[in-house]
């Protein structure tokens, strides 16, 4: 193993809303200052900015009208008061009208004559419901509690209901089984203690709650989407999805149940499941930007990338946030558009200002990988210097995700032939406490090869194989790219540095990449070379070759190719060992250690075989 | 909306005039409130009249000389059109019927230049009914539940009779309906045609951003842009008549339910009404319509007869939550045509409700009998005690 594989930019989309806050640069000489804002895209979303509709607000419009028309209708059946004054069934009209109107206290008064007439008590009900919609919790709590709870169904669970606004869980749920052992098939109070069955982490008894409410009830959209958060703490993931889809499709337009299902269809690698509901939510919501980043990231991961583009461009004509710019940047790099992915990243960074913030980073350590494939290192090593010198309390060490611009900024200084400065602080991260695991299996693969490499570096590689296998999980099955990546270091050290016996016990953590992945595959043909097995090694480098997929991978494994060629036949055949050397110097761009390598084995060739 | 200067000056003309066209006696305006300044209808000035010809009481409708309203074309079409359709259903049972045809009234408004201007005010008669049926949604708890299912079935076969001549009223409520006694026997008679229409009749308006009638008792689809929509005219009715069903037995409005129990009922019309936005033929707006349909009417909770405050015995509830929700539910399409069907469930909630009086007053006068010959055997034993005292104290 030559190099370790950088991390990819597959997690580092945002869904999530974060908090966002404006920074400025404090570094003149930083990149970060000097980027031109991606003027295309900013355009598209102003002009987008204007052509939203949303039905919630067309609701909220058209309902005020009606309410004209009902305050209207109020005063004309107010005409007949003198007949009816004294009717129950008159008043309450009165007072449906009156709420109808939005006339709230209009209705309180309607209903306060219809409870004088003390002849049903429809109108205490009516009456606690009215104060609860002006906001008088006290009040209307205290009238719940004077009815007859032993049986009123509704006021035990209004009752409940408060006392779970207070977090009184208990309480709440004894409210609510009392109201079950008056009518045990209701509704709403199986809805409640389904709900509550959840919050007490009892998901079996939750998921019966809402089976029998569903035999009251079976158009409820909310019904199944409580379910769905059931099935998902039970890990039944193909039932919550079926639940999800159910919720969805009885009320389109129910927000809670479409995103639900977008993400549990992305977790699930499902995403073509929950597009036609996006897509159908957005065409009547359009002002909500997380559907619109939901709707890109579905799009993004079925590889509808201009249609991608086209959400988030949405997305950001709603809400011009780092996170919109950073998942824009995500979509043209995976359109192969690394140029004005970058534009993206660094416009997404200058969005992000005063305090640093995860998204400031999240968008730094994308630029940071579309730099590195871009092999500017010189860049690369100047950009992460600076978001690194942002991170002032040092956070994003201990950061799964963020903690890879430390990657970047170690593979730049060892592509500047600054290996030595790279394992001295790789060496201090490695010291650190409690760094980022991902960081660390990386870190600790870097100079585990390094030190392999190195001519006299056998010895404190293997130190460091010693000290770093227990990263290895116990079970090769269960292993993540990283730990295949240190896995398969670990080999390639003990390898180089003779310990074959060795080497083959590791082998096994990287059965499963073989053939798989070029570098796990080169490092085989390297065991089976050393093992002086050369036309089984040369196949398997061929095939590492093959597999690698960038060209800058192919040349190094190439290069170690000829050079391992070239150790062969150094022995045994002059001219065949030189022309591999020769080989190997003359890679372009290739790796300068196995260049210094192969020279110095050139120049141990005796001048007269020469 | 208040009364303009113009109708004012009308309505004084008319009421002072002794006798118009002949036959019509002591006019007076009937569809103003004057405490609160509101006219009821937007179309027409209605006065009650007594006609001295067939000495009977007649409503007289004036179309109002607003100069606001004046030349509104909507306005004046739909005036002609009722009186078309009025006359239409001439002698047909159950039916409003026409007293007087249409006739114009020259009115002169004196004018600032001093020359009279003479507007002719089109008018015409109609059979008054004085039987309000209000009393039964107002003051429902003093009635009972098997006047009210009568009444509904009259209601019934009034609407039936309409539409049996392919007339649809579009605007049923408490309001339109009137009662009269024809052979001491209630019938029920739905009034204000000013909103009716006919298959054949030509559209006023071709497409309407609010429903013709009440809102309170307007369908989805009239609420949703297809108001003017001929092949929904019916089930427009039939929707109202649901909400009438409920009102009969419940405290609240129909609609205050509705929304009680779906808070998202406006955004769900609005997205219904976004199917058949822009759409301008009638088989395509079906089509949208149905498309709409599918989507948002399987998450609509429909209203149940047994509401809070619900006065239906228990014994009909299943029977008439059944009606109910066949009237009124979201798809139009799920709605009863017939309205055979919908008496004879209203027929059989009336019979369930007889036999159980039946069987009530039955078991009442069983358990008085049994009450009665156990008394009398008290009675006896307590006679043969007595007697049997006596006979032991006569041996001590």
């Amino acid at each position: 193993m030559l190099s370790n594989k950088l991390p990819s930019e597959t997690k580092n989309l945002v869904v999530q809303r974060w908090p966002i806050e404006l920074v400025l640069a404090e570094d003149g000489t930083s990149p970060l200052t000097v980027q031109l804002p991606p003027l295309e895209d900013i355009l598209e979303m102003e002009a987008m900015k204007a052509t939203h509709f949303s039905l919630k607000e067309l609701a909220a419009t058209a309902w005020v009208k009606m309410e004209q028309v009902f305050a209207l209708e109020l005063v004309a059946l107010e005409r007949k008061s003198e007949r009816f004054s004294d009717s129950p069934s008159f008043l309450n009209r009165l007072a449906d009208l009156a709420d109808l109107a939005g006339n709230r206290e209009g209705e309180a008064h309607f209903l306060e004559r219809g409870q004088k007439l003390g002849k049903d008590n429809v109108f205490d009900h009516r009456l606690a419901e009215n104060l609860l919609a002006r906001g008088k919790f006290r009040d209307a709590e205290s009238m719940f509690a004077r009815m007859d709870l032993d049986t009123d169904v509704e006021a035990n669970l209004r009752l409940a209901y408060f006392h779970l606004q207070r977090q009184d869980i208990e309480a709440s749920l004894l409210l609510v089984l009392k109201a079950l052992s008056i009518d045990p098939l209701n509704f709403g109070a199986r809805l409640f203690e389904g709900a509550l069955r959840l919050l007490r982490g009892e998901f079996e008894l939750a998921i019966q709650s809402f089976r029998i409410a569903s035999t009251e009830r079976q158009n409820s959209s909310a019904l199944f989407s409580n379910m769905a958060v059931a099935y998902v703490f039970l890990k039944n993931t193909d039932r919550a999805l079926a639940a999800l889809r159910r919720a969805v499709a009885l009320d389109p337009l129910n927000e809670n149940a479409v995103a639900f299902l977008a993400d549990l269809a992305f977790s699930e690698g499902k995403n073509e499941d929950a597009i036609p509901s996006l897509r159908y939510l957005i065409g009547f919501e359009q002002k909500n930007p997380l559907m619109w980043a939901r709707l890109a990231r579905a799009l993004l991961e079925i590889g509808e990338l201009n249609q991608a583009i086209a959400a988030l461009k949405r997305q950001g004509s709603v809400e011009d946030t780092s996170a919109v710019w950073n998942n824009l940047g995500v979509a043209y790099y995976r359109k192969k558009d690394p140029s004005q992915a970058l534009i993206c990243f660094r416009y997404a960074m200058t969005k992000d200002t005063g305090s640093r913030t995860q998204d400031f980073f999240l968008a730094a350590c994308n630029a940071a990988l579309v730099i590195a494939e871009k092999r500017d290192f010189d860049e690369l090593l100047k950009f992460t210097s600076a978001v690194l010198l942002a991170d002032r309390d040092r956070s994003i060490l201990y950061d799964n995700t963020l903690s890879d611009l430390y990657v970047f900024y170690l593979h730049a200084l060892k592509n500047l032939d600054q290996g030595e400065k790279a394992m001295e602080i790789a060496e201090e991260l490695l010291s650190e406490q409690n760094i980022a695991s991902n960081l660390k299996i990386w870190v600790a693969g870097v100079i585990i090869a390094y030190y392999a490499m190195e001519e006299n570096g056998a010895q404190k590689a293997m130190s460091m194989v010693k000290e770093y296998e227990g990263l290895l999980p116990l079970r090769h099955g269960e292993m993540d790219v990283r730990q295949i990546l240190l896995a398969n270091n670990i080999v390639f050290a003990c390898i180089e540095s003779g310990h074959i016996k060795q080497a083959n016990n590791y082998l096994r953590f990287i059965m499963n990449a073989i053939h798989k992945e070029p570098y796990p595959t080169a490092t085989l043909g390297l065991l089976n070379m050393r093992k002086g097995h050369k036309d089984r090694g040369a196949r398997l480098y061929e095939e590492a070759i093959r597999l690698a997929q960038s060209p800058v991978d192919k040349k190094r494994i190439r290069q170690k190719y000829y050079l391992e060629l070239g150790i062969f036949w150094f022995e045994k055949d002059i001219s065949q060992a030189r022309r591999h050397l020769q080989k190997v110097i003359n890679e372009r761009q290739g790796e300068s250690r196995l260049v210094a390598f192969a020279t110095r084995m050139l120049k141990r060739l005796p001048l007269s075989r020469r | 909306m208040p009364l303009s200067q113009n109708s004012q000056l009308l309505v004084q003309t008319l009421e002072a005039t002794p006798l118009l066209d002949g036959r019509f006696q002591n006019l007076k305006l009937v569809n103003f409130d004057a405490l609160n300044d509101i006219k009821k209808g937007c179309f027409s000035l209605v006065f009650s009249a007594y006609d001295a010809v067939e000495n009977a009481t007649v409503a007289l409708k004036f179309y109002d000389i607003d100069p606001a309203l004046f030349y509104d074309p909507y306005r004046r079409n739909a005036f002609l059109r009722e009186h078309e359709i009025l006359q239409l259903l001439q002698s047909k049972e159950r039916c409003l019927q026409l007293a007087a045809p249409m006739a114009v009234y020259d009115f002169s408004l004196p004018t600032p230049s001093g020359v009279a201007a003479t507007f002719p005010c089109q008018y015409f008669g109609i059979q008054w009914l004085d039987q309000e049926i209000e009393s039964f949604f107002y003051r429902q708890q003093d009635c009972d539940t098997l006047d009210k299912l009568r009444l509904f079935n009259e209601i019934l076969l009034a609407v039936e009779a309409l539409h049996r001549h392919e007339v649809f009223h579009r605007d049923l409520k408490p309001d339109n309906l009137r009662a009269c006694e024809v052979l001491q026997k209630r019938i029920v008679v739905a009034i204000d045609l000013g909103t009716a229409a006919r298959f054949s009749s030509g559209y006023i308006q071709q497409h309407y951003t609010v429903p013709v009638g009440a809102i309170g008792y307007a369908a989805p689809e009239a609420i949703c842009g297809l108001a003017a929509h001929r092949y929904l005219a019916p089930y427009t009715d039939i929707y109202a008549l649901g909400c009438l069903l409920f009102e009969l037995f419940n405290p609240g409005l129909f609609f205050h339910e509705l929304v009680s129990r779906n808070p998202k009922y406006q955004a769900i019309l609005l997205g219904l009404s976004s199917y058949v936005q822009g759409v301008t033929t009638e088989p395509h707006q079906l089509l949208e319509w149905k498309k709409g349909i599918a989507r948002f009417a399987a998450g609509v909770n429909l209203v149940d007869i047994e509401a809070t405050g619900s006065s239906v015995p228990p014994g009909i509830v299943p029977l008439l939550n059944d009606l109910l929700h066949a009237l009124t539910h979201t798809n139009f399409a799920n709605r009863p045509r017939n309205l055979e069907w919908v008496r004879s469930r209203v027929w059989s909630a009336i019979r369930c409700l007889e036999n159980q009086k039946l069987y009530a007053r039955a078991l009442m006068a069983r358990r008085e009998r049994r009450r009665l010959v156990e008394e009398k055997l008290r009675k006896k034993a307590e006679r043969l005690q007595t007697v049997l005292a006596t006979a032991k104290n006569a041996i001590k």
